[in-house]
């Protein structure tokens, strides 16, 4: 283009588009006097602003995030997951990759689908998944792909199937238009598979082109059952407008092509059931036969407004009209009501193998009258009928179907299915009958007793039964001492401890073998009481001395024969299951513990946590070559396990909410409640005779300080899980919250006076932040989503009553919370979208959008008294983050002098030069103060908790607070003081 | 194996000099570190720390970048550079991924719709860089424009401030710029929007 051109073009568009519309096209006539390729090129440009209005406004990093975050772990060929090596990629999208892989074990081909972490993130939905996919793939069906192993293998989970040599249907449809035959034949197939599915309770949720593979012998093979519920999301269940929809489903990528497939009752939101493949399938037929779909939109709500208001146009093939059969079985699949489809996948099997043989013998007929020269569709017909015969069981052979006419035919097919669908009735009964009759031979349910075998207070990291059965081992640290190990009789609470034979280091007993040889860590680090970490030793539980085996275990466990160890470690920063020790089985994504050898020794189970630092996980059985199995997934605690003593079941220890209960599951993945009691119940052991080895007791957060001066510390907790927020300047006022077992898990919100007797008073639900400077408003974040800012009136001035929200603005998330020292504005951290950075905003008490101070990324924690500064912190990509202190305005921002690696600013000082922050050692804290511009630092009061069942200090902010004249302090920490019990009689 | 910062700061010395096979090097470090970061991002969503998306590439940036080695001319000569940066991760993985499509003898099945949605996507990374290379010969300013607006992420106020020119400016050139570069892409149905 030549530049003057150019500079013209640019003119004239922004005059043009400076016009109103209706104006534009007389204006360029004007101005372009006779140029006619001038005012087509603006008149170009015009149209084409109409529709850019948001082309390329998101940024690019949008686009990249969503491409770079759809590209897996990308595997490489020759690449070893699990027991498969790779060996080309198949095939990827947005559900994940899929690759051509060898099975090392049986030695064939298979195909490995690895799965996106956005939808395996949540275990709950992994493992019903799991259930869903392999309760239909035990159907043996011959058009429903077989899964080999579900697993996980370095953090992503991966299906093994069998390998399909085909393509698509969706491949199919893009070559060439489909023959009438071959389609009735596909969506025949597809029926069978979807039929059997049914009968065993599972929706397929996701029939579409892309599922459907066609293998090169005729073969039809349904893919994917039980994966839409992995991507199913809360907002699809909850939102039936359109736009919750879309949204939802551009999210996960699953755009145009998946939307035309939707059931009304899905696109609306509804629960889905048997009929929803029905339409699906209808849709797919549909397409098959027109070479289009029957609901068109240019965008995905354009097709789902379609789904559910338009009618689909008429079939047309080749613009010639089919079968109107085929026609009538099709609406009939496309009714949007639900009720006025076909009811059963096997009524419309039924209509379409009735078809498909009336048009065979049309076919048959016609082929015969054209005589030789009309070969191809014959030919067409025998690959049909081949792939016809296989798929369909009561499909008469093809003889028959030459030999007898196509109404009986139908019938036939029909009472055959008639009398088939009576012996399934039959059976039906009987099995409810012989249900029942069980029931009534069953034994009377048994009571578990428990019988408590320790009583001294402490936290207790693991128990054994000793091979006897007679004797206990145990590792505990009672009275505030670090853990020892004991033994005791099981009838008598007087116990010995092992301490001078292990000279007095840490020691947590892991296992006691047959022949009486104890696995012990030493050196051990203290998790929330448990031992991890240590030096493994074997020690003869009759006396002698340790001998130490390896560094960095984690758990461990004998062999059935006592001759071998069965270890978890960590090498290399990676947590592993070795046994015997130096032969890897399991490499841990984030970590595993409570690692148990089956009583044949051919199995090891253990708890699989996939994120590190959280608790959250699965149980999972691994055999001697390394393949894994996860038996039950989507614990939010998982804390103890161990085998039934036959082998067949784990028993472990979890919980989906606050407190932990028993549980049970088969090696086959059949899971029940074994038993639950008030608190936590931890698993240790299970005897040979069936007693088994508990712990209970209830975790508590409790809260001590020194509030008002010169007063000695006091115990200020209130009920189970009390955690401190906010300390008055005047020392004389507490608010903290409650989010224990008392609240059900809701955060209350509370004001502790402390210069009186009086008990606390509750304010309202959320989680408090911070207590307004007159005491009149407690601030605090309500629970979302969308989290809420409110205001809650603390009875002391003139407000009451209901809680205050603020204006929340684009703000999903609040975080952090405080007050500016003039009690008239708030400062707090929120985040707008999921996607972006959490910054901080400041809040006008008087109401308005709240403004933002910083950028993202950056956080504002703290308000100087003089309100000069306050505290920042911006998030580091890799490294723990820097604390900084900024001008008000957010405009200087300078580093904190002074302050060392792992120390948290806690406060300012009154006179606003000096902060004060804590330095946490693993059971106490140090509160120094800080001068900035000196960097001086002086120890103002060492946090020293009872140590009695002492399992770690809070860190949120608020978990240690300190008055401004570094006078009054409070602080909360974690205790957990169990007991042991050995329960008789739980089956 | 992870890039010593210093590396990194190296290479890009060497390309802000002008050197090409700087800048060859250089890619494929910050577009790892970009699926990294994009990697843990979902892992962290479930923790509720998420990372800022629109910042990836400045965060993978200045992840590999030892800033204090670095002496950079000026804001704006830094925003350039990621921006660019951006611009050839992004064709760079659209090459790719066309590649990856049309490439070896293994048979493709694609089992979703997405992978064609990702495929069309990335032909139009591939259109949109053949058109800004265009609009850049005859009006380099806005080609600037866009590529500051939409691979470097910055807004209208930040562009102006990094080009030195009004608001008014950026926005009557990014209209345009936009309008031209539709037009050109695709006539009339693209999706990078």
């Amino acid at each position: 283009m030549q530049p003057d051109r150019w500079q013209q073009i640019d003119q004239l568009f922004h005059l043009a588009l400076a016009q109103e519309p209706n104006r534009r096209v007389t204006f360029l006539e004007e101005k372009c006097a006779g140029d006619k390729t001038l005012r087509s090129e603006v008149e170009a440009l015009l149209a084409s602003h109409e529709q850019a209005e948001s082309f390329i406004e998101a940024p690019a990093s949008d686009l990249a995030a969503e491409l770079f975050g759809k590209e897996q772990t990308t595997l490489r060929v020759d690449q070893h997951v699990g027991s498969y090596r790779i060996l080309s990629l198949l095939g990827a999208g947005g559900m994940g990759e899929v690759y051509l892989a060898h099975d090392t074990n049986l030695r064939r081909k298979v195909a490995l689908k690895l799965l996106p972490p956005q939808f395996t993130i949540n275990p709950d939905r992994v493992h019903r998944f799991e259930q869903e996919a392999l309760a239909v793939s035990a159907l043996n069906h011959p058009n429903i792909v077989t899964i080999h192993e579900i697993g996980r293998d370095n953090g992503s989970q991966f299906i093994v199937t069998e390998f399909v040599e085909g393509e698509t249907l969706r491949a199919r449809l893009l070559q060439s238009p489909i023959s009438l035959l071959t389609a009735l034949d596909i969506g025949i197939q597809v029926a069978g598979a979807l039929a059997a599915a049914h009968a065993s309770g599972v929706v397929h949720r996701d029939i579409k082109p892309d599922n459907i593979m066609l293998r090169t012998d005729g073969y039809v093979k349904v893919l994917d059952f039980g994966l839409a519920k992995l991507i199913e999301t809360a907002s699809i269940a909850s939102g039936p407008d359109q736009s919750t929809l879309a949204k939802v489903h551009s999210h996960f990528g699953l755009v145009l092509g998946t939307a035309a497939y939707m059931s009304p009752e899905q696109a609306r939101g509804l629960p889905v059931d048997a009929r929803t493949d029905i339409f699906s399938l209808a849709v797919v037929l549909y397409e098959m036969i027109t070479s289009h779909q029957p609901f068109n939109g240019a965008t995905v709500s354009d097709i789902v407004a379609a789904i559910l208001k338009q009618e689909p146009a008429p079939l047309k093939r080749d613009s010639l009209e089919v079968p109107r059969e085929l026609e009538w079985i099709i609406r009939k699949g496309l009714a949007k009501d639900r009720e006025e489809r076909y009811q059963t996948v096997k009524e419309l099997l039924i209509d379409l193998r009735r078809l498909k043989q009336e048009l065979e013998l049309q076919s048959k007929f016609e082929g015969f009258a054209a005589g030789p020269q009309n070969l191809t569709p014959t030919t067409t017909r025998d690959q049909l009928i081949k792939g016809f015969d296989t798929a369909t069981l009561n499909a008469p052979s093809t003889t028959e179907t030459i030999l007898t006419g196509s109404k009986q035919q139908g019938r036939k097919v029909a009472i055959g299915l008639i009398t088939i669908m009576a012996a399934v009735a039959v059976i039906a009964l009987f099995s409810v009958i012989g249900f029942n009759f069980g029931r009534k031979q069953a034994p009377a349910i048994s009571y578990p007793i428990p019988r408590q075998v320790t009583f001294r207070r402490g936290t207790i990291s693991s128990a054994r039964f000793a091979p006897d059965g007679g004797r206990l081992i145990y590792s505990a640290a009672f009275d505030g001492k670090l853990p020892e190990v004991f033994t005791s009789g099981l009838e008598s609470p007087e116990s010995r401890s092992l301490k001078a034979q292990l000279g007095g280091r840490i020691a947590g007993v892991q296992s006691v073998s047959r022949v009486g040889e104890m696995a012990l860590l030493l050196d051990c680090e203290l998790n929330w009481g448990e031992c991890v970490n240590g030096i493994l030793a074997r020690v003869p539980l009759d006396g002698g001395t340790p001998h130490e085996l390896a560094e960095h275990v984690y758990s461990a466990d004998w062999s059935p024969d006592g001759k071998e160890l069965a270890i978890i470690r960590v090498v290399e920063g990676v947590f592993q299951l070795e046994y015997p020790i130096n032969k890897v089985l399991y490499k841990a994504s984030g970590f595993i513990d409570h690692l148990r050898v089956s009583p044949k020794g051919d199995r090891v189970a253990f708890i699989d946590h996939p994120i590190l630092d959280d608790p959250s996980g699965s149980i999972v059985v691994v055999d001697l070559s390394g393949n894994q199995k996860i038996l039950s997934a989507g614990w939010q605690t998982a804390k103890g396990l161990a085998w039934s003593p036959k082998g067949d079941e784990v028993w472990f220890s979890a919980g989906k909410q606050r407190t932990i209960a028993l549980h049970a599951v088969s090696t086959s993945g059949q899971y029940r409640l074994l038993y639950e009691a008030p608190g936590d119940v931890r698993l240790f052991d299970i005897s040979s005779n069936g007693q088994v080895l508990v712990s209970r007791g209830q975790p508590r957060s409790r809260m001590m300080g020194s509030a008002i001066v010169s007063k000695p510390e006091q115990d200020l907790s209130w009920f189970d899980w009390s955690t401190s927020a906010a300390l008055s300047d005047d020392g004389k006022s507490l608010l903290f919250y409650e989010w224990g077992v008392a609240t059900g898990g809701v955060p209350r919100v509370y004001l502790r006076k402390l210069d009186g007797p009086t008990d606390p008073v509750m304010l309202g639900q959320g989680k408090a932040m911070g207590l307004s400077p007159d005491g009149n408003w407690a601030l605090a974040v309500q629970e979302g989503p969308p989290s809420q800012l409110v205001l809650l009136p603390t009875g002391a001035g003139q407000q009451a009553g209901e809680p205050r929200p603020f204006p929340r603005g684009d703000i999903k998330e609040y975080h952090y919370a405080s007050w500016f020292p003039d009690g008239q504005q708030i400062l707090f951290t929120g985040l707008t979208d999921p996607s972006r950075g959490l910054r901080s905003y400041i809040q006008d008490l008087s109401g308005g959008e709240p403004r933002p101070i910083t950028e993202e990324g950056n956080i504002a924690l703290l308000v100087s008294p003089d309100g000069k500064h306050f505290l920042g912190f911006t998030a580091g990509a890799h490294t723990s983050g820097k604390y900084y202190v900024c001008s008000i305005d957010g405009k200087k921002a300078t580093p904190i002098a002074g302050l060392a690696l792992g120390d948290t600013p806690i406060q300012w000082s009154a006179d606003s030069r000096a902060l004060y922050v804590r330095e946490d050692e693993d059971f106490s804290s140090g509160i120094y103060r800080v001068d900035l511009s000196s960097g001086d630092r002086k120890l103002l009061k060492e946090i020293v908790p009872d140590p009695v069942g002492l399992i770690g200090i809070e860190v949120k902010p608020g978990g240690i607070q300190i008055t401004p004249d570094g006078r009054s302090y409070v602080y909360t920490y974690w205790t957990f003081t169990p007991d042991l019990f050995v329960l008789d009689g739980l089956k | 194996m992870t890039p010593s910062p210093r590396d990194v700061s190296q290479l890009l010395i060497e390309w802000t000099k002008g050197s090409l096979a700087a800048r060859d090097e250089l890619l494929p470090l910050v577009y790892e570190e970009l699926r990294r970061l994009a990697h843990r991002h979902m892992r962290r969503e479930r923790h509720g720390h998420t990372l800022q998306t629109s910042a990836l590439v400045h965060e993978a940036f200045i992840r590999l970048v030892d800033q204090k080695n670095v002496e950079w001319e000026s804001r704006s000569h830094f925003f350039a550079i990621a921006s660019e940066m951006m611009r050839r991760i992004l064709v760079d993985y659209a090459r790719r991924r066309g590649n990856l499509k049309r490439g070896g003898d293994t048979q493709q099945v694609p089992l979703e719709n997405t992978l064609i949605v990702s495929e069309e996507r990335s032909a139009e990374v591939i259109a949109l860089d053949e058109a800004l290379r265009e609009l850049s010969s005859f009006d380099p300013r806005k080609g600037q424009i866009v590529e500051l607006r939409f691979f470097g992420g910055l807004s209208i106020e930040e562009t102006a401030d990094v080009l030195g020119i009004s608001p008014g400016t950026v926005m009557r050139d990014w209209t345009l710029a936009k309008a031209w570069l539709r037009k050109q892409i695709t006539g009339n149905n693209s999706k990078i929007d």
